[in-house]
């Protein structure tokens, strides 16, 4: 099963094929079933039509013999009337009767009892058919006979119309059920003094129900006004067993209906369940008698011919929808093959093979597009390939490049701390991170007759331009430091050589302290630097007090004022770029001065070092995710 | 010559033995569920356990068992209380030796729901059976003048089915079921049994004669009779086999179901109200009851003794 699934999952033909399938059985079965309703529910009405027709024409047949007996039997009873002054005339009258109809077994002429006083109480002159085909007469009524408590005698008195008895066993004669049509006679009066009868056998009826074969398995029954089975296949029911024990029995009122509807005189149809089969039942009334002729007959009988095509149909499509699926499957295979070929020189191409071979299209289809767009793909990306080797190269280059530059822009700055581990009266630390490979951020320091040199300078824009104005710079300083006493002096120099050869305009923000490391005496001048902070021992942190000046580079000439003071020893400066202050998070807020405020008065016990680290420590917090756009450079001294 | 004369009477002996030990036996009608428990009896060997042979012969519309029993031909027969005490006034010597019936079982069924109770009887046309069973029904009419027209039918009951009579008596066991059984399943009933008139009915009666001859045989033949309606009790399917066999053996057109319902009804009357167990008592209470109801009516002349009917001396 699982094989199975992976096979449809792995074949495209497959899977089409089973989905063409699926909608091609769920169309036949759609149409097929509303096809098939149909034809059965006409197979039905036909069904009906032609049971009603064949018991209608039955029962016909039934009523002209019955109504030929009632005929026998009135067209001769004015004679009875007429000769009622010679009694013994009426054994002629009731051969008579059995004379002018064959279907006629028995004939009475029933008086009440002792109307004619000479033939005693009970007087009732009968003929009959003798086995050899005569017709003999007797008297019927004896002691053994009192034929005025029979059915057929009393209830046509009793109702005062003529009476059709129901079916009884003759006691007479062979095993024979015979049925009696009773006319009750009148005299002027309106007292009725005789019966006039005439018996039939059943057989002829029986027969004539039993001819009705509507389909193989087919039965016919009748019953009598009281559901009394007057003819059926099962024997033992006839006369002994009524249509409605069953349903009583077993509490059946589908069945229970069906036969009140029967026996109340009705034409209709009906179902049933006999052995486990179900049945269909028509039925029609004999109107004269009551009697009901029912045929029953097999669902399976009657669907017989729309089943079989049923079968049939359903054993078509199943082949013609397996065959349908083959083809499918084989069409959309040989139309797909090229893919899995396409599939194999993509791999190729993925593994490296640009001019991997593609499958030979000759058709006109999606599939010459798809060829002619792999080869273009196969074509773009050697040229790509090829482009990108040349790129690679090249920014490799640069990259190195740019590695040795960085090597050498930071061998400029000193980074050996603590830088004096000798001395006891100043300590030092600093930092320089570019925000690319190289940077235009400077800082150096030195000891000198024993004053302390240090500066921190950020030239404008970064990259390799701003590196270069930088380095420049700090050779500057150095050499331009040896001539010069003063802070400004040192910066005027340092921005007149910078000017004199700036024709891009580069400038450089520069601070320059001179620290005098015995008396504490602090000369330094500002170049459109950042103010750096001063934290004295007392606590008390703020930006040192700076003139603004220009950067260096913009304009030579220009004077530089510089500034002194003198400070404590435990006191510490801390210098900084804008890289620090302007530090940006992913929203764009800065770090702002205050929060390096707050973040040295928390740090202000700390060695330059700690400091130093705390401070870039919490500008990544402040950063996080964001990228750094600018060099920082920290510079931190103490002054012990 | 000795030994052939010797021979013959010997012969002679041996068959007038065995026709002294057998017992004939005739119920009120052709086999029935009514009668059951004889049949079983008879099927199962309790007659021969017993050590009574006992001959089942069937009456005939002609010679009714009573008929039967009074000429002779018969030594024991199944009657209803009512007619055994009226042919007893009258002089028929049999002796009640087994009361089954512990309730009426006549009913009233009308044709129409206008009679539903006995006062909507008043001048109607009620079926009533030629052969008797009706005089319950006739002192009925009598004490609550109802001058019901009664119409006499032999035994079908088409009198009813054709519309020709408003209602007829019938029996809850028999009549009454053949008639639901006609598509007429929710006629209105009424039954006596749920009447002043609920008086027991078949029980079994022995010829005084062969009574006090073999009093031994008669209480052998009661009590495998008991036996047999008490297995039946017991075993209605088997039973029902039984009376079919009975039934076919006889030619009597009837079918199970109906046998079935009659086996029901039967045991269900043999058992008084609230009772789940028969008694096969005659209530004392009852008898009296019918004794002076039917003195009262002129259908006996003279009080019966209880004790006398079952063959005691007062």
């Amino acid at each position: 099963m699982k094989k199975l699934k992976q096979m449809i999952e792995s074949s495209f033909s497959l899977r089409m094929s089973l989905y063409i399938l699926m909608m091609a059985a769920s169309v036949f079965i759609l149409a097929f079933w509303g096809y098939f309703q149909q034809a059965r529910r006409s197979v039905r009405e036909e069904a009906m039509v032609q049971a009603q027709v064949k018991l209608d024409n039955t029962i016909l047949q039934i009523d002209k013999v019955l109504g030929s007996v009632e005929t026998a039997v009135q067209n001769l009873s004015w004679l009875v009337a007429d000769k009622l002054d010679y009694p013994d005339y009426m054994y002629a009258l009731t051969q008579q009767v059995l004379r002018s109809n064959p279907h006629v077994v028995g004939s009475a002429i029933a008086f009440e009892p002792s109307y004619y006083p000479e033939k005693g109480v009970l007087f009732s002159p009968y003929s009959y058919r003798t086995e050899d085909g005569g017709i003999r007469s007797k008297q019927l009524g004896t002691e053994d006979y009192e034929y005025h408590y029979m059915d057929w005698y009393q209830i046509p008195k009793l109702l005062g119309k003529p009476y059709w008895s129901e079916p009884y066993y003759d006691d007479g004669g062979a095993d024979m059920i015979m049925t009696t049509f009773s006319l009750p006679l009148y005299d002027l009066d309106g007292e009725m003094y005789a019966v006039f009868t005439a018996d039939i056998s059943l057989e002829w009826f029986a027969d004539k129900v039993n001819e009705i074969k509507l389909y193989p398995n087919s039965f016919n029954y009748m019953i009598g006004r009281g559901g009394t089975f007057l003819v059926s296949d099962r024997k033992e029911a006839i006369l002994n067993e009524s249509y409605f024990a069953r349903p009583l029995l077993e509490g059946d009122e589908g069945m229970l209906e069906t036969g009140h509807r029967m026996i109340n005189g009705e034409n209709g149809m009906s179902t049933f369940e006999r052995d486990g089969e179900e049945y269909y039942m028509f039925f029609a009334p004999v109107k004269s008698t009551g009697w009901s002729v029912c045929v029953a007959c097999l669902y399976s009988d009657v669907f017989a011919a729309v089943d079989g095509m049923r079968n049939m149909m359903i054993a078509l499509s199943l082949i013609g929808l397996l065959l349908l699926a083959w083809v499918c499957y084989l069409t959309i295979r040989k139309l797909t093959a090229p893919l899995s070929r396409f599939a194999e020189s993509a791999t190729e191409i993925a593994q490296g093979n640009f001019m991997a071979t593609l499958p030979d299209i000759h058709s006109k289809d999606e599939m010459k597009t798809l060829h002619q767009s792999f080869g273009y793909m196969q074509k773009s990306l050697v040229d790509y390939i090829d482009e990108l080797k040349r790129t690679t190269a090249s920014k490799e280059r640069i990259e190195s490049e740019l590695r040795i530059a960085r090597d050498i822009q930071m061998g400029m700055v000193p980074k050996i701390f603590p830088p004096f581990p000798e001395r006891d009266d100043v300590d030092l630390y600093a930092k320089l991170i570019p925000a690319k490979e190289v940077g235009g951020d400077l800082y150096d320091f030195f000891i000198e007759g024993g004053k302390f040199y240090f500066i921190v300078g950020d030239v404008s824009g970064k990259g390799v331009p701003a590196s270069l104005v930088m380095a420049v710079t700090c050779r500057l300083f150095r050499t331009v430091s040896a001539h010069f006493q003063t802070p400004a002096e040192i910066v005027t120099a340092l921005n007149d050589a910078l000017a004199e050869s700036n024709e891009s305009n580069m400038f450089c923000t520069f601070f320059i302290g001179i620290l005098d490391l015995e008396s504490g005496y602090l000369q330094y001048c500002n170049a459109g630097h950042n103010a750096p902070v001063i934290l004295s021992p007392s606590g008390e942190v703020k930006f040192m007090e700076v003139e603004a000046n220009l950067p260096l580079g913009l304009f030579g000439g220009f004077p530089y004022q510089g500034q002194e003071c003198t400070i404590e020893k435990g006191t510490s400066i801390f210098l900084y770029t804008d890289g620090v202050t302007e530090a940006e998070n992913v929203e764009k807020a800065l770090y702002s001065d205050e929060r390096l405020l707050q973040q040295l008065e928390k740090l202000q016990k700390e060695t330059p070092n700690a400091m130093v680290d705390g401070v870039l420590v919490d500008i990544e917090s402040h950063v996080a995710e964001a990228e750094q756009s600018d060099d920082i450079t920290i510079m931190c001294l103490h002054y012990k | 010559m000795r030994r052939i004369i010797s021979f013959i009477s010997a012969f002679l002996l041996c068959t007038w033995a065995l026709q002294a030990q057998r017992i004939v036996f005739t119920p009120q009608w052709t086999p029935q569920a009514q009668f059951a428990g004889y049949y079983v009896a008879q099927e199962k060997g309790f007659y021969k356990e017993a050590g009574v042979e006992v001959d089942f012969q069937h009456p005939s519309a002609s010679y009714s068992a009573a008929n039967r029993l009074f000429e002779g031909s018969s030594d024991m027969i199944t009657q209803q209380l009512v007619q055994a005490m009226i042919a007893i006034d009258r002089g028929m010597p049999m002796v009640h030796v087994l009361q089954t019936s512990q309730r009426n079982s006549l009913v009233l069924v009308s044709k129409s729901d206008s009679i539903r109770t006995i006062d909507d009887l008043r001048g109607k046309k009620v079926g009533v059976w030629k052969s008797g069973f009706g005089d319950l029904a006739y002192i009925m009419d009598t004490e609550k003048n109802l001058d019901i027209q009664w119409i006499p039918f032999l035994e079908s009951v088409n009198l009813f089915l054709s519309g020709a009579i408003d209602a007829t008596l019938a029996m809850s066991y028999n009549e009454y079921l053949k008639i639901r059984v006609a598509g007429h399943e929710d006629k209105p009933v009424i039954r006596f049994s749920e009447t002043e008139y609920n008086y027991p009915e078949d029980g079994l009666y022995v010829s005084t004669d062969f009574y006090q001859r073999h009093p031994d045989k008669v209480k052998a033949f009661v009590e495998a009779s008991r036996k047999g309606w008490e297995w039946a009790h017991e075993h209605p399917e088997e039973t029902l086999d039984i009376v079919m066999k009975w039934a076919e053996k006889e030619n009597v057109h009837t079918n199970r179901i109906h046998q079935q319902w009659m086996l029901e009804q039967i045991l269900e009357i043999q058992c008084k109200d609230g009772e789940k167990k028969p008694s096969f008592q005659l209530d004392a209470a009852k008898f009296e009851g019918l004794n002076e109801l039917l003195l009262r009516h002129h259908r006996i002349h003279y009080p019966l003794d209880m004790e006398k009917l079952k063959g005691g001396r007062p």
